[in-house]
């Protein structure tokens, strides 16, 4: 059961990152549902289900974009490792720590595909486009995070799932 | 328990480290795979929001939609008396080709393909449409819609293709400046503040310096765009860094930030047979992106 949620929430968060608009005040950034779950996971699930969700959210991205397999996957698997190091000292259903993490990791892993993608030509912007775009995927993620994880838990929380809840040192 | 998680993370930093490392026929199947997955559920994705949007328009008046119809019917009947016209000059242009031994040349196809997504990660300008080699759509053909060209096709899975857009630093594109004839290459530079693409025209010939509010057009030179298509409309006209050139900026005619459906160009005669081996075969002929 809990995997076929997982998928469904995939294939949620994938058609909201690809079909929603770009929003050009933010100068097109998408909004990031991926990472979103990707960080729902790091936050709340055991270490080998947040790693999971880290791969698959990335490989998924990385799918439907143009970007070579693997980097998002990467990515996301960078910032779950993080986010489980640290997650014991946090309030990790609070929305202040998954703003605050779905905008550091929207922008860590902006800047990472960035500098990845840049042989493949993906980096010939003009350098204050570049600049506004980061700031854009940033509070993207600072907006979108909060609002995946409350979606994601209140699905799981709405089927019965039981919620894993961390021991704290 | 701290050794499982150890393996854990040890393994999944090896299947990454795979990921990245296999050959590109590997990721191009694998990238296949999942599109073609997700494409029916981007379909319904993409019919939901049509439905919203239409179901907005309506909440927000039928007059306004009274208004646009009459409109619709006037423009229709404008294009009816242009086609009309325009009928009578492409036989006499045939005519004169055919005695002056010209080579017939085929008229484009239009393939009308329904934008199913956007690029996910957003560091390219590229969306998705639900068209594939199944339909006759292959890498390196015109993307355009009523309003101009769009972009060229890149990777094609059977039933999905890759728009690269007009706006994206890889789209070059052998343009003509209409009013007076001067060839330049154009490139993408992303969108302006308002969302409007931008796209910059490099080597314009100093002599035929184009004007503001010239209409800019393809050349046909690059092979991939056949000549005539408008692209857009020159904002701003300055003397490159070498000082050799002129340089302009050129805003799309195409709102490429809103496109729902987009028709893609092609010459070939559809033949499924040829079709079915081109998928079955799965040559890296067919993936045209990095």
């Amino acid at each position: 059961m809990r995997t076929l949620v997982t998928l469904f929430m995939l294939w949620l968060a994938a058609g909201l990152q690809t079909i929603w608009p770009p929003w050009a005040v933010l100068a097109g950034a998408r909004p990031p549902w991926l990472l979103g779950l990707s960080v729902y996971y790091a936050l709340s699930a055991r270490p080998p289900r947040a790693l999971v969700g880290a791969l698959l959210t990335g490989l998924v991205q990385d799918a439907l974009s143009a970007t070579p397999m693997g980097y998002s996957a990467a990515c996301h698997l960078l910032l779950a490792a993080f986010i489980l190091r640290v997650r014991a000292e946090v309030f990790v259903r609070h929305w202040a720590t998954q703003a605050l993490f779905g905008a550091l990791g929207a922008l860590t892993t902006a800047t990472a595909l960035l500098f990845l993608l840049a042989p493949a030509g993906a980096a010939h912007w003009p350098p204050g486009l570049v600049l506004w775009r980061l700031a854009g995927w940033t509070v993207a993620g600072l907006l979108v995070t909060p609002l995946a994880c409350a979606l994601a838990l209140r699905l799981e929380r709405l089927l019965g799932l039981g919620v894993y809840v961390e021991a704290r040192p | 328990m701290r050794q499982t998680q150890a393996r854990l993370w040890i393994g999944a930093g090896l299947l990454v480290l795979l990921l990245l490392n296999l050959p590109s026929a590997g990721t191009r199947r694998m990238r296949w795979g999942l599109r073609e997955v997700l494409a029916p559920l981007q379909h319904g994705w993409a019919a939901l929001a049509l439905r919203a949007r239409e179901t907005a328009a309506v909440a927000r008046g039928l007059g306004g939609l009274a208004r646009e119809n009459r409109e619709q019917a006037e423009e229709l009947i404008r294009l009816r008396q242009q086609v009309a016209a325009l009928a009578t000059v492409a036989e006499e242009n045939r005519a004169l080709r055919s005695q002056l031994g010209f080579q017939r040349e085929q008229a484009p196809q239009l393939i009308a393909a329904e934008v199913i997504a956007r690029d996910a990660v957003g560091w390219w300008e590229a969306l998705r449409i639900g068209r594939g080699l199944l339909d006759n759509v292959r890498p390196d053909q015109a993307v355009v819609t009523a309003e101009g060209l769009v972009g060229r096709t890149q990777a094609v899975s059977p039933r999905t293709a890759e728009v690269l857009l007009l706006s994206d630093p890889r789209c070059r594109v052998g343009v003509q400046v209409a009013r007076t004839g001067g060839y330049g290459i154009l490139m993408g530079r992303g969108s302006s503040p308002t969302g409007r693409a931008v796209c910059r025209v490099d080597f314009i010939n100093r002599n035929l310096a184009p004007r503001l509010g010239d209409a800019v057009v393809t050349s046909g030179l690059g092979q991939v765009f056949p000549p005539g298509i408008l692209i857009g409309y020159i904002e701003r006209v300055y003397q490159d860094a070498s000082g050799l050139y002129l340089a302009a900026e050129v805003t799309p005619k195409a709102d490429l930030s809103r496109l729902r459906y987009v028709f893609v160009l092609t010459t070939d005669e559809f033949d499924p047979a040829v079709h079915l081996e081109r998928v079955g075969a799965r040559s890296a002929r067919i993936e045209g992106g990095p």
